[in-house]
């Protein structure tokens, strides 16, 4: 595929934010985009005409989770996810890369793969390595276990392994119109020479990816940028991948927003930015909460993605500009405004805070109404964005924002840093009192924060 | 075709009307076709017209049902799927039926909110009938006490005194109403002076606020009474004749305790559980006054409603469309007259790349295959609850639509002569 699927419609003069048109097979993509995370085949309670009224141009599916549940050969019969799904416009696929390591505590990382131990019974399209531990189970049964991903029960251990070839094999079953390459994640704290193996190894299994790739015309390969917090190491593996993949449509910058400190995470967004092609769009992986996606756009980057706006949803915390509210707390169940007064989404035209106190974590609709709130939020941020760079007001709309988020000054260090680098100078001073604009409910929220940002991506 | 001519012609020999001040109410009755001629009862069938307090009108053709909802909600379901219930079933906005029990929470809320309570749960333009106990959550038994009836939410045990009722009532405003009733009387079990406290406090709470809505904001809403009686024929009887000399606009048929509920179930398999307290039910809707509307609350599948409305229910919910949906299951039209309901959770939908049904699409059908639903049930997915909502509201919509329709052409036997298949095919299948 060649580098004309990217163009770029217009820069900020000051930052390096850009904003352009994506061309994919089922869909053009408007950049900067977020891509909510629809892990199963299926954006969790938003129907996909919800997602298209809500301007949702693509979401994303994990290769890991569709491998096994439905498996690539079902998706093949029913004509690729799109279909199976119901869903007209792009997708894109992770390797399952993440999802292995991240969940699978017995994930073993050599040159051939990632091997892993799987409690799923029927696991066939990761089975190339099948030898059974255990004669008890469900192995002869076809019949697969239901449970939640994260707790399998005690059903046959088998030793499996996720090949960058396997990986892609899966990715092309699946029929998104991006795929990732599988690339050797380590956890964004870990120093050491094992970041800069993992590095390497992600630049040899790109090519390996690259050679198993078999629809070149229809689905778009992403490289992987990795190095760790190192910046010479990013320098180093953005050289060394945009050499081997001339033809690359984008390019994702991975190992990020796993607990690192912001102040490393901002930088290292920003060397990469510096260094990848600016024809070509850049796809910060794991990034959604608002004020990154901000200062993300403002270092050059293009899309996001991040399971965190959908799942804080279902947990019943709503996103807003000054922050998030906590709807299961008792001070909403007479506060008639809707979530935010100026989002024209379904929730917020019909439901007040008040019903949503009542119903939210209860029903499966609150589940829904918090969903699409949440995902109308993102697209309208990202909205405001793309608009703003286009009219030449992006510095202006970054002040606006920050100041709305973080009242008198009281933005954190890391922003104001990373907006500096980039020529936007926000207004910081050391916060005296309490936010004068805030009340209960805000102390209480933080609370809240914390205790989800434990279990984020 | 003679045969039906012949029926034709000597039905509906009489219609009957009612109205109040927001109710009307009119319907044609005639001997039911089929069944014991000894406990037959009629076949009604009818328009319902009511008046919210919006002064928007809403009008129900029966048999007919209200849609269900969960504290507010209709299951599974967000406002703009109505788009995808096809309207040829029900109005739209859709009647709805919501329970005491679960809203008695929103009452504060509601009351300082001070637009209808319609508006607060999302569906602003419906109409809102306020029954007391949710059909897929049945009352406990033991929660009654002298004074008060209690009814159970997420937060707990709610005692209900007439006064509280009321007052909550006051304060949630809705368009219908059932007054409140000391309904915990089991089928089986029940102790004669459990029945006779149970016909006491019922009475008397029902006068009680009959009474006290005078000048209150209800005063003017239509309400319904509550009509046990337990498994006692002479009470049942008595409860009726008493409660159709008060001032009701129409009465819900309940006081079968939670067995009544719980066991649906096995009525959808065998039959034989219904069968047996069918005297029970025929005996409190042949001492109601013809005039006014019945109601029967209850996850009902097909073929219950049908023994149902020969007996002379006129109304109904749409519960049983989401407690299809809640144990991921279908239901599905094999016949033009018979239902079968699969479960979607089965291994053999793995690879079955076709829609629920072919008969007609709704949007389930059209977009979706068995096989992503399977899968949606696998992993747990909130989109397969949805998914098999919209289909199951449909296909239930169109049961009661088609219903009528037989009904109007006095053929509802053909209902009989199917489903005797399904009894077949639904114990084959594995359903449990």
């Amino acid at each position: 595929m060649s580098a004309e699927k990217f163009h770029v419609l217009a820069s900020c003069s000051t930052s390096k934010a850009r904003t352009g048109v994506l061309s994919l097979l089922h869909s053009d993509v408007e950049t900067p985009i977020f891509m909510p995370v629809g892990t199963k085949g299926c954006m969790k309670g938003v129907l996909p005409e919800q997602l298209e009224q809500l301007n949702v141009q693509i979401l994303l599916g994990n290769t890991y989770h569709l491998g096994l549940k439905p498996g690539p050969e079902l998706l093949i019969k029913s004509g690729g996810l799109h279909k199976f799904m119901n869903w007209k416009r792009s997708i894109l696929t992770d390797s399952g890369g993440f999802q292995m390591v991240s969940l699978l505590k017995l994930a073993e990382i050599t040159e051939e793969g990632v091997q892993f131990e799987s409690t799923y019974s029927s696991p066939a399209s990761f089975a190339s390595q099948k030898r059974s531990r255990s004669k008890k189970g469900s192995l002869t049964e076809p019949e697969p276990v239901v449970s939640d991903d994260e707790t399998p029960p005690g059903a046959a251990k088998e030793r499996l392994v996720l090949t960058p070839e396997k990986s892609m094999e899966i990715q092309n079953a699946i029929g998104a119109d991006i795929i990732m390459q599988l690339d050797d994640v380590v956890s964004s704290t870990t120093t050491g020479p094992r970041v800069e193996e993992a590095m390497h190894r992600s630049v040899r299994w790109l090519q390996r990816c690259n050679e198993a790739h078999s629809r070149k015309s229809e689905q778009c390969l992403f490289p992987i940028v990795q190095g760790g917090l190192d910046t010479n190491l990013r320098r180093e593996c953005i050289t060394e991948m945009t050499k081997q993949q001339q033809q690359s449509v984008g390019f994702a910058i991975g190992g990020l927003s796993g607990g690192e400190e912001k102040s490393s995470f901002w930088k290292m967004v920003d060397v990469s930015t510096d260094h990848l092609p600016a024809s070509k769009p850049r796809y910060v992986m794991g990034v959604g909460y608002a004020e990154d996606l901000v200062v993300c756009c403002a270092l050059g980057a293009d899309m996001f993605d991040c399971v965190f706006p959908t799942r804080t949803a279902r947990f019943g915390c709503a996103l807003v500009n000054t922050g998030q509210l906590n709807l299961r707390l008792k001070i909403y169940s007479k506060d008639f405004a809707p979530i935010d007064p100026n989002c024209v989404c379904l929730t917020c035209q019909k439901y007040t805070r008040a019903y949503l106190h009542h119903i939210v974590t209860d029903l499966p609709t609150s589940a829904r109404l918090m969903s699409i709130h949440n995902i109308a939020y993102q697209m309208n941020l990202m909205r405001q964005i793309r608009e703003s760079i286009k009219s030449g007001r992006f510095p202006e709309f970054v002040l606006n924002f920050m100041e709305e988020r973080y009242p008198n000054g009281s933005a954190p260090a890391w922003i104001v840093d990373a907006l500096a680098t980039v020529n936007i100078r926000i207004h910081q001073q050391k916060p005296q009192h309490t936010p004068p604009h805030d009340d209960a409910a805000d102390d209480a929220d933080v609370h809240v924060i914390k205790h989800l940002k434990a279990g984020d991506r | 075709m003679c045969l039906s001519f012949i029926r034709k012609s000597r039905f509906f020999i009489s219609a009957r009307w009612y109205h109040s001040s927001a109710m009307e109410f009119s319907v044609k009755v005639a001997p039911s076709v089929v069944g014991a001629a000894e406990n037959a009862g009629e076949i009604r069938r009818g328009n319902l017209s009511l008046t919210g307090r919006t002064g928007r009108m809403c009008r129900i053709e029966t048999p007919g049902c209200f849609v269900h909802t969960q504290t507010g909600s209709i299951p599974h379901l967000t406002p703009d799927d109505l788009q995808y219930i096809d309207p040829a079933y029900i109005s739209n906005p859709p009647p709805l039926n919501m329970a005491l029990a679960s809203l008695s929470m929103l009452a504060p809320s509601v009351e300082a909110f001070g637009k209808p309570l319609s508006t607060f749960v999302g569906y602003p333009d419906s109409f809102v009938y306020l029954g007391l106990n949710d059909p897929l959550k049945p009352p406990k038994p033991g929660s009654n006490e002298k004074s008060s009836m209690g009814l159970w939410n997420r937060a707990g045990k709610v005692k209900v005194s007439p006064e509280a009722f009321l007052d909550l009532n006051n304060k949630l405003h809705p368009d219908m109403l059932q007054i409140i009733c000391d309904m915990d009387t089991q089928l089986v079990g029940a102790s004669g002076q459990r029945l006779t406290k149970s016909f006491d406090s019922s009475l008397s709470w029902l006068d009680l606020f009959l009474k006290s809505r005078q000048g209150s904001p209800v005063e003017a809403v239509p309400v319904l009474a509550t009509v046990g009686g337990g498994s006692d024929p002479w009470r049942r009887e008595n409860f009726c004749k008493e409660v159709a000399t008060r001032a009701v606009d129409g009465f819900v048929v309940d006081g079968f305790g939670d067995q009544w509920l719980s066991r649906w179930k096995e009525w959808e398999s065998t039959g034989d559980l219904f069968e047996s307290h069918k005297d029970l039910v025929s005996l409190s809707l042949r001492a109601l006054p013809e005039t006014k509307p019945r109601f029967l609350h209850a996850p009902l599948p097909p073929k219950a409603v049908i023994y149902l409305v020969e007996m002379g229910v006129d109304m109904f919910d749409t519960s049983y469309a989401a407690a299809l949906a809640d144990r991921r299951e279908a239901l599905i039209r094999t016949e033009d007259y018979a239902f079968d309901v699969i479960s979607l959770g089965d291994q053999k939908y793995f690879e079955d790349l076709t829609p629920l049904s072919t008969r007609w699409a709704c949007y389930t059908c059209k977009n979706y295959t068995k096989a992503y639903l399977h899968h949606l049930i696998h992993c747990q997915e909130i989109n397969g609850g949805v998914l098999l909502m919209i289909h199951n509201l449909n296909e239930y919509l169109k049961f009661f639509h088609d219903l009528r329709q037989t009904i109007d052409n006095g053929s509802i036997s053909l209902w009989k002569s199917q489903s005797s298949h399904v009894k077949v095919a639904t114990n084959g299948n594995g359903n449990s």
